[in-house]
């Protein structure tokens, strides 16, 4: 839990022709971090195997018609586990088999419901269209007989009627308002047939916008609209029919449809990853790191699918030498419980640790959860946080870890509004365990503070454990090591002493003191001193003149001014710790401000129908607002007092040949 | 009456003193006889415009259209004035005045997005209308496509119009349409608010001096469509502007049946055929125009003071005052002689 798990380098040598299946082990097994031929020196000298564009395409384009017919059949199920990952040589004749009758099923129902549709629509505008003619009561069977008159319906700018008219005074011409509607005004403009070029050019200009009508119609305009209406009817039964045929098709190979789209990006990642393997006549050669405790099982099955052909060989990293001067890097595979994996997120968004250091989700776990609580105390408002967290978990598969997140903040946030006696702002239902942030401010506020020196406490803590890790030894002498350490310990004694039994006595004074002194002096004359040494050993090689020349002076003076500075920035990451009584108190407040706010609705009555809104629409309003608030603030708390005391990060992140999230949420493009 | 003083003593006062500032016939010679466009420019920085000519002055950019738009700001800094100065409806008047120019920027824009060119490439083109505009330029710019554009414009009062003339740009794809339906709506707008107008003096001088711009307009906008791009007399006829003071309508079907000029000219009534009579190029009609304009513009400023009027007859005698300005500057650097081409309507120069 406190280091990432331990990872070996793995080689695996396999002849072509159970490459694919190794390639499907590879893919059952998934946490392997593949090593890019091209990065090492078989890559150099050229021997990278091809990747097998074919059979890429081929899956690529399963996945699409797939992807196709789920989005046709608008399937929403649950996307179905990929146990055993396919063998991308032979899988793809089963998926393109499967995914053909699927669609010589399907494929007919889909076509004759978007037939339906677009008949229906057809239908729909037209009767739209015929609507704006009604006022006119225009019979169809009339109009499609004249034989020396054209006409045109439209819709036209009011306002450009009457240029529109003038600029037709010169043939003989009717312009017939129908309706006017929302600065549109439909128009039926008549002429002579000869005269129909003018008509056109005239309307046009006046951007007057033709309404078209098929030349079949029949009867008066309302007769015309009955009758497409009841012909709407049957479209719309039969359009429901379909629509029963698609839901049973939908429950029928809505999986199978998934199932398919999924094992074809799997195998097509798969293949895509052989562009990383090595190749020399027909052997593939892959390189990755392993979990240890995978690497007998996945050496037993690789062995077994190709009857011993293979060697599977793996070195612990500290018997490789670029490893050990740092040249290669090994991978972060974190390695905590679910309840604290999604924090691993907010770790990465700092930095990805390295294996010379601790791993801090855990600490950050905890220590989120707990600020979190302390900020946003509310039996109530936890249980919505809770149950909103739930719903993420549950139904947004993609933001699962943020669901657990909000999960443990919305437990801690009830256990604390127990701790405070808060149901939903109320402070009368239930007794307060420990204490009433409003009432108790001063007590919560040094709680705060003791928390914060606790915090940054074990934050130097971890920084000792890294100094050893790290063998830099050196650093215990610097503010953020040892000396560091014991000086923000002296300081925090004595600000605790004061706060608790008063001032200091002298003794106490003189011996606080002197200590702080000599620590400072410590930290001051680390430095220069490892200045003076690393000059001496550097005498005379070539290239050190400017270690050589650089002034002592200078280096004493920053680093007094750097000591100074930790000095300020103890206390500054102390107070900041005041913040968790200070948004406890907000919290608080806010309720304050809502109950004001419903007293004047309702009068004084606390009742009625405003009072009750006002306190539900507060609530909602204090629950994301502050929630949000007090996210930021607790996540400012860890990066910039807790983790900047110890987390260097740097690390490299450990990245599955195939990613499981990266399937199953669709990394397949069209 | 005592309304009227009150509400236009102070805009009337201030429009008065910077109209004393305008360019005067000495100012006017030594412009025409500016050896080149840097000398041009340097006389011109110790006029009004100065204030405006920083950025000319500083940079060695010395083209037409990068003068256009710095010196634009100053006919906008007197629009601001204005309607800083007028309430509604009086000072819509100007906004709709204005609105001619952000129609031009929108003609630009349009363009630009139909090609595909970004801001900065039509720059030199648009008018500095950012201060005054009330509409969202940033976005319009931002929009990914002509479509967007198009859709943002349903906000502003481009919007309606724009809207009915897309089916014809979406069906031959041409802008001619939009075009003209931007341009049309901008004096649709100023129409409406003159008429909302609640003063009968105020409304009286505005509809002679728009309604007078609009008809000098439309002569020049028939002749250069009849003429030019050969569009029918019905085209021609619903592509004029709304608005005119002495062209109704039945005289713009009249014009728009013109075959050239010189019968353009018969079909106008007695006080315009009387100024255009033996003009045959559009230049030339332009400039006759403009200075039969500017004769009613001069003369609103010796008539009694309180009334719109004033503000309008300035905004126009500034606008016409660029345009000179900037015809003369577009001469240097060709080979033009002095006198040889009218660049300046006499009006404007007239005054010492």
């Amino acid at each position: 839990m406190f280091r990432p798990a331990k990872l070996f380098r793995i080689t695996i040598q396999v002849p072509e022709k159970y490459m694919s299946d190794v390639l499907g082990i590879l893919g059952d097994f998934r946490l392997l971090h593949l090593i890019n031929i091209n990065e090492t020196h078989l890559g150099r000298l050229g021997y990278v195997a091809g990747t097998r564009v074919d059979l890429i395409g081929r899956y690529q384009k399963v996945a699409q018609e797939a992807d196709k017919l789920i989005k046709e059949l608008s399937v929403k199920a649950p996307l179905p586990p990929i146990e055993k990952a396919p063998r991308p040589e032979k899988e793809i004749f089963v998926l393109e088999e499967e995914l053909s009758d699927i669609t010589r099923k399907v494929d007919p129902i889909i076509q004759e419901g978007r037939h339906l549709e677009r008949q229906l629509n057809q239908k729909q505008e037209l009767i739209e269209r015929l609507r704006l003619l009604v006022p006119a009561e225009i019979d169809f069977s009339r109009l499609f007989g004249l034989r020396f008159t054209s006409y045109r319906f439209g819709i036209m700018p009011p306002e450009n009627l009457d240029r529109l008219e003038e600029s037709l005074s010169d043939i003989h011409h009717a312009l017939v308002r129908i309706q006017e509607q929302r600065e549109k005004l439909v128009l039926a403009a008549f002429c002579l047939k000869e005269d129909l070029p003018v008509l056109e050019r005239s309307l046009k200009s006046a951007f007057f916008n033709e309404l078209e009508f098929p030349s079949d119609l029949k009867g008066t305009v309302s007769s015309i609209i009955e009758r497409l209406e009841a012909e709407l009817e049957p479209l719309e039964e039969k359009l429901r029919l379909t629509e029963e045929k698609k839901e049973e098709a939908r429950k029928r190979y809505g999986q199978r449809l998934l199932a398919i789209r999924e094992k074809a990006v799997l195998a097509r990642l798969l293949l895509e990853a052989a562009s990383k393997f090595g190749k020399i006549d027909h052997t593939y050669l892959l390189t990755g790191w392993v979990p240890v405790d995978l690497f007998e099982k996945l050496k037993d099955r690789i062995l077994k699918a190709t009857g011993g052909q293979a060697l599977v060989d793996c070195v612990d990293p500290e018997d490789i030498r670029e490893v050990r001067s740092g040249i290669i890097r090994i991978p972060i595979l974190f390695n905590n419980p679910l309840l604290i994996r999604p924090f691993e997120r907010l770790t990465t968004l700092y930095g990805i640790p390295t294996y010379e250091e601790v791993e801090p989700t855990v600490f950050l776990a905890i220590s989120f959860v707990l600020l979190f609580g302390m900020m946003f105390g509310d039996v109530g408002h936890g249980l919505i946080l809770f149950l909103g967290g739930f719903y993420v978990f549950k139904r947004l598969y993609k933001y699962m870890d943020y669901g657990i997140i909000l999960m443990e903040c919305g437990v801690s946030s009830m256990i604390f509004g127990v701790l405070y006696g808060s149901v939903f702002g109320m402070e009368d239902l239930i007794p307060a365990l420990w204490l009433h942030p409003m009432k108790d401010i001063n007590r919560f506020m040094l709680v705060s503070i003791v928390l914060g020196v606790a915090m940054i406490s074990l934050g130097f803590i971890l920084n000792l454990i890294n100094i050893y890790k790290r063998r830099e030894f050196h650093r215990l002498f610097t503010a953020s090591g040892l000396a560091g350490a014991l000086l923000y310990w002296l300081f925090a004694g004595i600000g605790i002493r004061y706060l608790t039994w008063g001032p200091p006595g002298p003794v106490e004074r003189t011996v606080a003191v002197v200590t702080a002194a000599v620590l400072l002096f410590v930290i001051i004359v680390e430095r220069p001193l490892r200045a003076i040494i690393k000059r001496k050993r550097m005498k005379g090689r070539p290239g050190t003149e400017a270690i050589q020349q650089a002034s002592l002076s200078v280096v004493v003076l920053e680093s007094v001014i750097e000591a100074l500075d930790s000095v300020l920035r103890f206390l500054a990451n102390t107070v900041s710790f005041v913040r968790v009584a200070a948004f406890a108190l907000t919290h608080a407040a806010l309720f304050v401000g809502v109950f004001t706010i419903a007293d004047m609705v309702s009068h004084g009555t606390h009742k009625g129908l405003g009072y009750i809104l006002t306190l539900i629409i507060g609530n909602i309003v204090i629950i994301v607002l502050e929630a949000m608030v007090v996210s930021i603030q607790t996540i400012r708390l860890e990066y910039y007092e807790f983790f900047s005391k110890f987390f260097r990060g740097g690390g490299v992140e450990f990245k599955p040949l195939v990613e499981k999230e990266a399937v199953s949420t669709g990394a397949f493009k069209q | 009456m005592l309304g009227q003083a009150f509400k236009y003593s102070y805009i009337n006062a201030k429009v008065r003193t910077i109209y004393s500032k305008r360019l005067r016939k000495r100012d006017w010679a030594i412009l025409r006889d500016a050896a080149d466009k840097n000398s041009f420019v340097q006389y011109l920085s110790t006029t009004y415009y100065g204030a405006y000519l920083a950025e000319i002055l500083k940079g060695p950019e010395k083209g037409l259209h990068f003068l256009e738009r710095q010196i634009y700001r100053a006919l906008f800094a007197d629009y601001e004035k204005v309607i800083r100065a007028l309430k509604p409806p009086e000072g819509q008047v100007f906004y709709g005045l204005f609105s001619r120019f952000e129609a031009e920027n929108l003609k630009t824009l349009i363009r630009a997005k139909k090609t595909g060119l970004p801001k900065r490439e039509v720059l030199y083109l648009l008018y500095p209308v950012e201060t005054l505009s009330k509409i969202n330029w940033h976005r319009l710019w931002k929009a990914g496509s002509l479509a967007e554009a198009i859709d943002l414009l349903s906000d502003t009062p481009f919007g309606t119009s724009v809207a009915h003339a897309l089916p014809q740009f979406e069906a031959h794809s041409r802008l001619f349409p939009i075009e003209m339906a931007m341009e049309i709506v901008s004096y649709r707008q100023i129409w409406e608010v003159v008429s909302a107008l609640s003063s009968k003096k105020d409304k009286q001088m505005a509809r002679m001096l728009i309604g007078g711009l609009v008809d000098a307009l439309n002569i020049y906008h028939v002749a250069r469509l009849r003429f030019i791009y050969a569009l029918s007399t019905e085209e021609t006829l619903n592509f004029t502007y709304p608005g005119g003071y002495i062209l109704n309508l039945k005289r713009l079907h009249d014009i728009s049946r013109a075959t050239d000029m010189k019968s353009l000219v018969s079909y106008l009534p007695k006080p315009l055929k009387a100024i255009l009579e033996g003009t045959d190029s559009l230049s030339q009609t332009r400039m006759v125009l403009q200075d039969w304009l500017l004769k009613r513009i001069k003369g609103v400023f010796l008539t009694l003071p309180f009334h719109l009027g004033v503000e309008i007859a300035w905004v126009i005698y500034r606008e016409m005052e660029i345009e000179a300005i900037l015809r003369i500057f577009e001469t240097k650097g060709r080979k033009v002689k002095a006198g040889q081409v009218r660049l300046v309507p006499e009006t404007l120069i007239q005054e010492e």
